[in-house]
């Protein structure tokens, strides 16, 4: 991009933010949907204090190598730990890459070599100095066969290999197989860890790095007490502008109902995670209106029922498009998830250019649906209530995860609709260790689960492409050659615009083919602090490093 | 005494053994797989495979047969070492030094607080039975025994009455003030349970030996009623609790899951509650042995004790006799 082109975006995003204050003038409307003002991130910041964050459960490690838990990501990325370029929290939907411990790149003409400038100057938490041989090591230590690092090496199957320029340590050259348009945007964002610890981290499980890491991120690791708290600290030695919080706390509070308790008792900052009715409701009659504010944003996730393709029942795309119909996903929607959710029938980020905006949810149409079920041949040949063809009932079995709040109640409502049109299924409720195992074995015939990521850009090879059933996250065996073209064609396109296009294509032979019900895009209901300021939501997560408490 | 505690540790010896194979076998052998159950770990976008998930098994030696893996841990127990977590890689040694004391903090005066508050409780009642004081000490006990431990902690939440609901310390302080206060609301939850049950123990042992000839010789010799009960029959009855706390004594180590996780405290209750769901087997068996050890210490010291209380066992009864 140019510079006149980032000028350009500037004003443009600026021009966008005022419409969007313009567009709610009043606090009410900002309560009501959950935004920050944009008052929020004005100001002149104050420098000191502690921002204390409340949290549900801790996360498995502080290892981004070993453990691909989002809340490692959350807590330690931009924060903690740094990679060589990260995603512009302020450019919503799309989050276009700016410079972090790169100062500025290039990419070969053919898309195969990427070559880092990378910043001068720049020290570890422990005092070492940054170099490209961090990246490098880095890089190496998650191909390293004996860690536990499989989520981030399929990401560098194709990378034919990376290494300082001779003689400068300060520029990384990497060079791939064969053009991939994720290739860049993951090394470049990769979390960078100092090559020095890492030489001396085995597997990285048993190492101090495992729970205490050492980046170059505005802040550095203080304590982790296990089941209490883990805390954060300025980073006097930070290379950027430093940050103004002195330190950041996460407090594990499991409980919601203690954890509503503690927040009416202002002991914390920063509330993640309310329940939709704490955030509708209770922080209005708890009074905390106006001491408080709402959040409500939009990560890229989506919810899903899905058909087990294995099953005869489910094999016809017709069968498929009528368990849709027969589901009120808008009343379920207003219903068991207070309308805080939005619907989707996208496999994308809502938002993104990715997405055809106008493929509607299926609508709700139990007559449609026996219809559609009397073409495909499910007929009640024998009267007794149930569906059959060739002498087989239409009887399947219903998987779900028992920890589920939100299934335990869509399910047997399910059961109650599909019931009406002559289906009928059974519940079989199970613990999360089984359920993922049972479900990566595609041992159900239908069940339901979530998808998320970080980042707005994805590839969805890994859950829709036919030569993932077996190994992959293609769990109801999915198989469409049209929809493996596409996948494959978008893989080796490296324009965006261009690539969109192909992802839309995608998106609506996955909509007629009905494999799963796309349900809903989940928001993230989190509370602050009135005197929280520069507080900004992102799919990155909030940004701490902007953050500051007002003095009032 | 030596041959007896050398035969009580031969037989220890035997059922932790056991206690440790059949739990090594259950967790190893339960469906659901600790590698699948690592974070979000293979079911979310973008990350994870079955692949994955076989290569980590290998990893963590989940692909040796069951007995060999029992063999391997016992060897390493035998050495004093327990292992490494499944989900964070830390020492299981380390992560039981961690939750023990935490759960030793709120069961040894829960422990207590029941005994000193049920055993008066349970004599007022016994001293006249059918008495009105009985009779509301007894629906009072019916109803403390039927309130559910989930309802009280979150009604203590929301009517805290001044005292801290979570963790053991309040910010920046470390003081023995600041501790007592933290461990008076999942204090009173675990023990007002204990004492409406220990109450009414003790209330039917005593009514038990109140009927005995001895009891009405005390009676005849003039003695008077307080006498009785507290000199004669009281010390017979608590015979009883001491079955009673060699009972309870293993729940000592075994921490409590609904109260550690409502209070925010990291003891054995949630460390073993998560291990378990997150198929940690190397945390489970810690835990399981633990326990294992901490119910035969409370078999052996509910006998010592009973040879202490009553001259008429004795521990080498078997020599006694002959």
């Amino acid at each position: 991009m140019t510079r006149a082109a980032w000028r350009l975006a500037i004003v443009l995003f600026a021009v966008a933010c005022a419409r969007a204050a313009a567009a709610s003038p009043d606090a009410e409307a900002d309560w009501r949907e959950g935004v920050l003002p944009a008052s929020v991130t004005q100001g002149e910041p104050a420098r000191g204090g502690t921002l204390v964050v409340r949290i549900d459960q801790e996360p498995p490690s502080l290892d981004g190598i070993t453990d691909s838990s989002l809340a490692i990501v959350w807590m330690l990325e931009r924060k903690v730990v740094e990679s060589m370029a990260r995603l512009d929290a302020k450019r919503h939907p799309d989050y276009p890459l700016e410079p972090a411990l790169a100062t500025s790149w290039e990419i070969s003409p053919d898309q195969l070599s990427f070559t880092f400038h990378l910043r001068r100057g720049v020290v570890w938490h422990d005092g070492a100095p940054f170099s490209g041989k961090d990246v490098v090591a880095t890089v190496k230590k998650i191909l390293d066969p004996g860690v536990r690092s499989l989520h981030l090496r399929n990401n560098f199957a194709d990378l034919a290999d990376i290494a300082t320029a001779p003689g400068d340590d300060f520029t990384v050259i990497a060079r791939y197989r064969k053009p991939y348009f994720l290739a860049f945007r993951t090394l470049a964002t990769l979390p960078v860890y100092p090559a020095h610890v890492l030489a001396k981290a085995g597997d990285m499980l048993h190492a101090p790095i495992h729970r205490a890491p050492v980046g170059t991120g505005p802040f550095r690791f203080e304590a982790w007490k296990s089941g209490d708290r883990i805390s954060f600290v300025r980073n006097e030695r930070y290379w950027g502008r430093k940050a103004h919080l002195e330190r950041v706390v996460y407090r594990v509070v499991a409980d919601p109902a203690v954890g509503f308790q503690l927040l009416k008792q202002e002991e914390f900052d920063l509330y993640l995670g309310l329940q939709p009715q704490q955030w509708l409701r209770d922080l209005e009659a708890a009074g905390l209106k106006g001491r408080v504010r709402r959040i409500r944003f939009f990560n890229p996730n989506y919810n899903w029922i899905g058909w087990n393709e294995e099953r005869a029942f489910f094999a016809d795309a017709r069968v498929r498009q009528a368990l849709n119909h027969a589901i009120d996903t808008e009343a379920v929607r207003k219903t068991f998830l207070f309308g805080l959710d939005r619907p989707t029938t996208c496999h994308f980020y809502l938002e993104s250019s990715a997405c055809d905006a106008s493929l509607a949810p299926r609508s709700y149409d139990p007559a449609r649906a026996a219809k559609l079920l009397d073409e495909a041949g499910w007929l009640d040949h024998d009267g007794d209530g149930i569906r059959d063809k060739d002498g087989v009932p239409f009887r399947f079995t219903f998987l779900m995860n028992a920890d589920s709040v939100f299934l335990a109640k869509l399910v047997p409502y399910l059961q109650q609709e599909l019931a009406k049109i002559g289906v009928a299924m059974e519940i079989r409720k199970v613990d999360w260790g089984l359920f993922t195992q049972l479900v990566g074995e595609h041992r159900f015939d239908a069940t339901s689960l979530r998808w998320g990521n970080s980042d707005v850009a994805q590839d969805p090879y890994e859950i829709w492409h036919s030569s993932q059933m077996k190994d992959g996250s293609n769990v109801v065996s999915f198989k469409d050659p049209r929809v493996d073209a596409l996948i494959e064609e978008a893989r080796a396109t490296l324009d965006d615009a261009r690539r969109n296009e192909l992802y839309r294509k995608m998106g609506r032979l996955l909509y007629d083919e009905a494999p799963y019900v796309f349900l809903y895009n989940r928001p993230s209901l989190d509370a602050v602090r009135e005197r929280v300021r520069g507080l900004r939501p992102s799919v990155a997560w909030y940004d701490l490093q902007d953050v500051w408490l007002s003095r009032r | 005494m030596k041959r007896f505690l050398a035969r009580r540790v031969l037989a220890m010896t035997a059922t932790i053994l056991g206690v440790t194979l059949v739990a090594f076998v259950v967790a190893r052998a339960a469906p659901g797989d600790p590698v699948a159950v690592q974070g979000d770990l293979g079911l979310r976008a973008g990350s994870a495979s079955i692949q994955q998930l076989r290569e980590y098994r290998r990893l963590m030696g989940l692909d040796e047969p069951i007995l060999a893996g029992y063999l391997r841990w016992l060897w390493h127990l035998l050495r004093g070492d327990l292992g490494t977590s499944f989900r964070d890689g830390r020492p299981v040694l380390s992560l039981l030094g961690e939750a023990l004391p935490v759960t030793l903090l709120l069961s040894i005066p829960s422990l207590l607080i029941g005994y000193l508050l049920a055993v008066p409780v349970g004599i007022v009642s016994a001293a006249r039975p059918g008495g009105w004081l009985d009779r509301s000490l007894a629906t009072l006990a019916f109803i403390l025994h039927s309130l559910p431990l989930q309802w009280v902690a979150l009604v203590l939440v929301v009517w805290p009455g001044g005292f801290p609901i979570q963790g053991l310390h309040s910010e920046g302080t470390t003081s023995l003030p600041d501790l007592l206060a933290h461990l008076v609301l999942p204090v009173v939850c675990l023990s007002y349970g204990s004492v409406a049950v220990i109450s009414r123990f003790l209330r039917s042992s005593m009514l038990e030996e109140m009927r005995q000839d001895y009891v009405r010789t005390a009676r005849a010799k003039g003695l008077s009623e307080a006498a009785v009960i507290l000199r004669h029959a009281l010390p017979n009855s608590l015979l009883s609790l001491i079955t009673l706390f060699g009972l309870t004594f293993p729940a000592l180590a075994s921490g409590a899951v609904i109260v550690e996780r409502i209070f925010g405290l990291p003891g054995m209750g949630k460390l073993t509650f998560e291990a378990v769901l997150g198929r940690d087997v190397p945390v489970v068996m810690g835990a399981v042995a633990l326990g294992g050890v901490a119910t035969a210490l409370g078999t052996l010291l509910s006998d010592l004790l009973y040879a202490a209380a009553d001259p008429r066992i004795s521990l080498e009864e078997a020599r006694a006799a002959r």
